[in-house]
């Protein structure tokens, strides 16, 4: 029996989490989704945590039969040997039997004896945690709603009062049945699969405050994992707001010191022009101070990414085996918003990591599956979280063409950012160059003017400020006047 | 005689009408004599007035069960029927050859509990 004061855990952690804690102990919570949105795959869990914690655990199944379970339970992973079972399914002998009783209704029979069997193997095993699956078959042998809302709730109170907490499903989504299980149970965890994925919702848990979500579902070949929605209000810590250096002189200069610790800065610009590798570059110099480092790329492979680093200078595979940087291919389709999140929480909480850098924006939306409102909420929050947490987050925006039209970034998300700075190709006396400008910068003044920059073998080479130029992020600049030209070349 | 000991012949050809009967009518506190075929029952009537009452599931058996039922009401046992297939010609047959009570199948416990009892107090 868990320790009084205790709650009694779901086996899933995001579950738990989202609970405060899990199930509150002698209580009875109500399972609720369609088939095949993991409910007994939740309570392969919850029975499996409580053997794990030295509890009994019962598995009543009115449904499927025992050995099916435990095939199903096997294919994921699950280790049910210390279970005990209460197999109440219907027979196949039953089907095969020529004679079947008519003399009176099966509500007569079945409930007597369902009821004499939960009472004889409770009796016998003194269960900590009980799991029904489904519960809502007793309203089959049950003659009228009035008699299945008593049996239901002196159920409840028959296991409640041994001590027992208890967890059911409800397989009969609309049904009368399950407005009745509903209401007397003391809380209701939905599963549900809607065009945005597998979701958990807690719409109903009386006696604490829970996170009703809905938040992220997921289930492998490892079970069922819950990813919270990220509150970045629950989460903060102090940090010393101050700027982090490039490791350029002159990019710093252009930045008025760097960027600054807890900010969010989006570098913005057309393909090739060197976003990531810019990012890249605060995150070389971070790792020269023993600070951790993280990129996501959604849109570029892992592979790509360190030979495109190696050459121009910026030495990736030392930094991935001093543990500075960490780079994880992020494959968009794969993962919710709120899936990311958990693991950008976990490189942030646990692993200490500083600098964030997500690669590119585009790629994150296709995980959002929603519209360009949904993108701007989730990344805000995100983006939230990792300010309160100290993080600095850096993400890239492709934007824009080549040359022509400037562009400061892709849709709405710019007010996410604390601070723009931008990339552009120009074209300049027949060759194609590239400028960086910062269009903003919340936490200090920045230089308003542009400077060139190349992306060489030797690294990232900053020019000086590109005063005699005119009309820069028109792509075709104009020089102000022949002296100018010296100072280009 | 109280109706708590009562003997009891039941006959149905169905074997789990007959056991769940027998069980309801055991937990009643009657003695139930349960017969599943005709053969059975031809013995048991037979045997001569030894029982209170006969409840008979008449579904599955002959046009004979009528004649076993006319020799229980010469002895002066009570009978009651039952059947699922045709209550109102079960009805008007059965009254010819001894029958006093016809219940519907499926009937529920209480009410066919309730029906025996007062059976077996008239006599």
């Amino acid at each position: 029996m868990p320790e009084h004061g205790t709650r009694v855990s779901t086996g899933i952690d995001g579950l738990d989490e989202v609970l405060s804690g899990g199930f509150i102990p002698q209580r009875s919570y109500m399972l609720r989704g369609d088939p095949g949105t993991g409910k007994t795959i939740v309570g392969m869990h919850y029975l499996v945590a409580g053997v794990d914690n030295d509890e009994t655990a019962l598995f009543v199944n009115l449904e499927e039969r025992q050995a099916e379970i435990e095939r199903n339970a096997e294919s994921l992973g699950f280790d049910l040997d210390g279970v005990e079972f209460l197999d109440l399914t219907p027979s196949a002998a039953r089907f095969a039997e020529e004679e079947k009783y008519d003399v009176f209704a099966p509500s007569d029979v079945e409930q007597e004896s369902f009821i004499q069997d939960v009472v004889d193997r409770v009796e016998e095993l003194e269960p900590d945690r009980v799991f029904f699956d489904p519960l809502t078959q007793l309203w089959y042998i049950t003659p009228d709603e009035h008699q299945f809302r008593e049996q239901v709730l002196s159920a409840i109170r028959f296991f409640v009062e041994r001590g027992t907490t208890v967890l059911f499903t409800s397989e009969a989504v609309g049904h009368a049945a399950e407005t009745h299980l509903e209401y007397l149970a003391d809380g209701t965890v939905e599963l549900a699969y809607t065009e945005a994925g597998r979701t958990v919702s807690v719409p109903k848990f009386r006696g604490s405050d829970v996170d009703r979500g809905p938040h992220s579902v997921r289930i492998d070949e490892t079970g069922l994992s819950v990813y919270p929605k990220l509150r970045p209000g629950h989460h903060e810590t102090w940090f010393e707001s101050e700027p982090i250096s490039s490791g350029i002189p002159e990019l710093d200069a252009l930045l008025h010191g760097g960027l600054e610790r807890g900010t969010v800065t989006i570098i913005s610009g057309p393909t090739g022009v060197g976003k990531t590798t810019m990012g890249t570059q605060f995150m070389k110099e971070a790792s020269g101070r023993g600070e951790r480092s993280a990129i996501y790329t959604f849109e570029e492979s892992m592979q790509t990414f360190l030979n495109r680093s190696r050459a121009v200078n910026i030495p990736v595979n030392e930094m991935l085996e001093r543990g500075t940087l960490i780079v994880e291919e992020i494959e968009p389709l794969d993962y919710s918003p709120h899936r990311f999140a958990r693991k950008v929480r976990d490189q942030v909480e646990e692993e200490g990591t500083e600098i964030v850098m997500i690669d590119g924006i585009s790629g994150y939306e296709v995980s959002i599956r929603g519209g360009e409102d949904e993108l701007t909420r989730e990344l805000h929050t995100l983006c939230r979280y990792l300010k309160n947490m100290g993080a600095t987050t850096i993400l890239i925006d492709e934007v824009g063409t080549i040359t022509g039209e400037f562009t400061a970034t892709g849709g709405k998300i710019s007010y996410v950012a604390d601070n723009l700075v931008f990339l552009r190709h120009i074209e300049f006396q027949g060759e194609l160059r590239k400028v960086i400008g910062v269009l903003k910068k919340r936490m200090s003044d920045y230089e308003r003017t542009l400077r060139e920059f190349a992306i060489t073998e030797h690294g990232i080479q900053v020019g000086e400020p590109l005063t005699e130029l005119r009309g820069i992020l028109s792509g075709a600049p104009e020089l102000a006047d022949e002296q100018a030209v010296e100072t280009l070349q | 005689m109280t109706t708590g000991n009562a003997l009891i012949l039941t006959v149905a050809k169905n074997d789990e009408n007959l056991s769940l009967l027998g069980d309801l009518l055991d937990e009643r506190g009657y003695d139930p004599r349960t017969v599943n075929s005709l053969a059975e029952f031809e013995q048991a009537v037979s045997a001569g007035p030894s029982v209170d009452l006969a409840v008979v599931d008449v579904d599955g058996l002959s046009r004979d069960v009528w004649a076993y039922c006319d020799e229980l009401d010469e002895q002066g046992v009570p009978i009651l029927a039952m059947t699922g297939t045709r209550p109102d010609a079960t009805r008007r047959e059965g009254r010819e050859h001894g029958v006093r009570v016809v219940l519907e199948k499926p009937t529920g416990p209480a009410e066919l509990t309730e029906a025996i009892q007062s059976l077996v107090e008239r006599g």
